[in-house]
């Protein structure tokens, strides 16, 4: 989807992104992470053409960005931002149609892509003839996933979407978008400086520091192996570990063995945090995993949760 | 008296205690001068001193009337009263009517047959009283919180109740009536010269501006220079702007023929019209500026990054947001322009400010004010324009 090739850019003399080199995969869900000032936001608007790299090419769908024509590239391609954004002179409804009114779709056919959009996004309906300060923080970010989403894009470039938002709606929109990306397989780059939500949502992760990528991987792999010292040190130290209990799920851990009849039940999709969590509950060293009907598939057992980060 | 005016200090409601402090100074001050000062004064021509004649020897049923009013205004600042606010703004609005009707008659009364060129002209007490009933009616409408549309409806009936007492030839005998009279051709010509010199002047400086607020914009060392040299013609007083132009321009017109030919020369319309852009050019490049700074900077990111291109950014995002502070801008600009197009009379420029310098250069104080009340009208109408349009774009936020 995104080939980012040898990438520099230099602001006043200080320099943002320093050879940057990455592929992005259809489907990814491709999350940058690193400290604050690392470029990472830089190296996420060079993408959508808002940043022009001093050297380097950047291709999206194939295709130099140089050689395409801005506002074409920008209205294919969703793009969310940490203060949202909304328009505040225009209602939610005429927000989430946007794009779509840009594309010079009828009217007809945005009507039904923000019934659907609206749907998809769980948006109550009551609000869609509300103005955006007629919202809440996390109303108001909800909608602007759903401008990002309207006219269907198979990329969306997010920027620290849910830092501002309050816990309760940060979790929330987060789930809604692993929802969406497993549904849609729409490819998605994020922006954020929180290991708990790089490590929960990506598919890939690259750490940036300085201008530099650090690495690049999953998160399993680069939590079990980091680069070096920083890398370590920034997933949380020797405790990084433990955000992979969020990650991995019990199927990805579990032994075929059968379960013997006295061990709690969990489901496969259960995280192994949730797991554990269980096992400590109930004193137990094992549990029997049960597929969603109920039958046992299989047995999770403790010491397999521990090796589960080196398989 | 010392517990009067304990009684005044404290706000115990069930002693003495002011219910609008605003309102009874008010009502004092229309007091006092209706009677220490002239309320009417009555010359033999217009440019002999008059014989000031004081509100008491009016007919005594008009002088009862105003007294009448200026009394229950006095009472309902002490006293609370049920609906007080409403009285008050009927009261204040029947003072107004009731000094004009005292005026017109008693300045009848006072018309000698055979001296067609005797004058009688409104004194200070009557201007003072005059101003108190709007001041009176104003505070009222605050007070009622009254909306923007029964405001205007009130203006309206009063200006409907003017018109019809004018029309009846109420006013016939006060000398700034006929004064009116005298110059009704001229001031219809200097009116509309007065409208067309502030609307060219605005769109002219609009059409200079624009440029000038790209560049500023933009920013950088050009957006200082650019600011520097506005503000700095911003401190020339306007006569002496209107003066300096007068050299150069004359020297212009007698060397190249073809400016010559359009009409420019150091007096008249051209330095008038010169100097009004000079001025504007500050607080328009300065309010555009402000308005569109003020498009919060995440909505214009997200419409970027959206996919708007440039136009369209501008014509539906920037636009719309900065229009309600661009458009109260341009009303204070349009506001000035009417008052500063007045010093165009000194140089040539015609409008109502030349009844102005002419009543000066005569002595002749009605026909200050031929010219001074229409300016002033004109800046209420044009306020009153801008609040409506305003009203109309007002987005919710």
């Amino acid at each position: 989807m995104i080939q980012i090739d040898h990438v520099s850019k230099t602001f006043a003399g200080t320099q943002a992104l320093a050879d940057c080199t990455l592929t992005i995969d259809d489907g990814a869900f491709f999350v940058l992470i690193g400290p604050s000032g690392c470029g990472k936001s830089t190296l996420l608007r060079t993408i959508n053409g808002l940043i022009a790299p001093d050297t380097g090419t950047i291709r999206v769908r194939g295709k130099d960005i140089a050689t395409e024509d801005p506002e074409r590239l920008r209205q294919s391609i969703g793009y969310v931002i940490q203060s949202v954004g909304l328009f505040p002179h225009w209602t939610v409804a005429a927000n989430i149609a946007a794009v779509p009114q840009l594309m010079r779709w009828d009217k007809g056919k945005i009507a039904r892509r923000v019934d659907e959009i609206v749907a998809l996004l769980r948006i109550d309906p009551a609000l869609l003839p509300r103005y955006p300060h007629q919202l809440s923080g996390g109303q108001r970010q909800r909608i602007g996933v759903a401008r990002a989403l309207a006219a269907g894009p198979d990329l969306i470039l997010m920027d620290e979407p849910f830092s501002a938002l309050d816990p309760v709606s940060r979790v929330e929109l987060q789930a809604e978008m692993r929802r969406v990306h497993a549904e849609s397989k729409t490819t998605i780059v994020m922006v954020t400086h929180d290991v708990g939500e790089a490590l929960s949502l990506a598919t890939t992760l690259a750490i940036m520091r300085a201008g530099r990528i650090i690495q690049i991987g999953t998160p399993a792999a680069v939590v079990g192996a980091p680069a070096d010292d920083f890398v370590a040190q920034f997933l949380g130290g020797p405790e990084r570990f433990l955000h992979l209990l969020d990650v991995l799920s019990v199927g990805a851990a579990m032994s075929a063995e059968p379960p013997s009849g006295a061990m709690p039940r969990i489901a496969t999709s259960a995280s192994l945090r949730a797991a554990l969590s269980l096992m400590m509950a109930e004193g137990a060293q094992a549990l029997a995993v049960g597929d969603g009907d109920g039958a046992s598939v299989g047995t999770l057992r403790l010491d397999a949760i521990v090796a589960a980060s080196h398989a | 008296m010392s517990a009067l005016l304990s009684a005044l200090a404290t706000p115990d409601a069930r002693r003495l205690a002011i219910r609008n402090p605003v309102l009874l100074l008010l009502c004092v001050v229309a007091t006092i001068a209706l009677v220490a000062a002239g309320f009417l004064s009555t010359a033999p021509n217009r440019l002999a001193d008059g014989v000031s004649l004081p509100l008491w020897q009016a007919p005594p049923a008009l002088a009862v009337l105003v007294a009448a009013c200026l009394g229950g205004l006095g009472c309902l600042a002490i006293r609370d009263a049920r609906m007080s606010d409403w009285a008050a703004l009927g009261l204040a609005a029947g003072l107004a009517v009731a000094l004009l009707l005292t005026a017109s008659f008693f300045a009848k009364t006072l018309i000698v047959a055979g001296h067609p060129a005797q004058r009688q002209a409104l004194g200070p007490a009557f201007w003072i009283a005059f101003g108190v009933a709007g001041f009176a009616m104003l505070d009222a409408m605050q007070r009622l919180a009254l909306g923007f549309p029964a405001r205007a409806a009130c203006l309206f009936l009063l200006l409907g109740l003017f018109a019809g007492l004018a029309s009846a030839g109420t006013f016939d005998a006060l000398s700034l009536t006929r004064e009116f009279v005298s110059h009704r051709t001229l001031f219809v010509t200097a009116l509309l010269r007065h409208i067309a010199l502030v609307g060219a002047a605005l769109v002219v400086s609009i059409l200079v501006c624009a440029p000038l607020i790209a560049v500023v914009r933009r920013g950088g060392r050009t957006r200082a220079a650019i600011y520097s040299v506005l503000s700095l013609l911003q401190t020339i007083p306007s006569i002496a702007l209107f003066g300096l132009l007068i050299a150069p321009l004359t020297f212009l017109a007698g060397h190249v023929p073809l400016l010559r030919s359009l009409g420019v020369s150091g007096l008249g319309v051209t330095p008038a019209l010169i100097a009004l852009v000079l001025y504007f050019a500050f607080p328009l490049v300065r309010m555009t500026d402000a308005a569109f700074s003020a498009v919060p900077t995440e909505v214009a990111d997200a419409a970027r990054g959206l996919g708007f291109g440039v136009r369209k950014r501008f014509v539906a995002v920037d636009l719309p947001l900065a229009l309600p502070v661009l458009l109260s801008g341009l009303r204070v600009v349009t506001l000035q322009a009417i008052g500063l197009a007045t010093v165009a009379a000194l140089i040539g420029g015609g409008g109502l400010g030349t009844f102005i310098f002419e009543g000066i250069g005569e002595y002749a104080l009605d026909l200050v004010l031929v010219g001074a009340i229409p300016v002033i009208l004109l800046a209420l109408a044009a306020d009153f324009a801008f609040r409506l349009v305003l009203a109309a774009v007002e987005t919710p936020r």
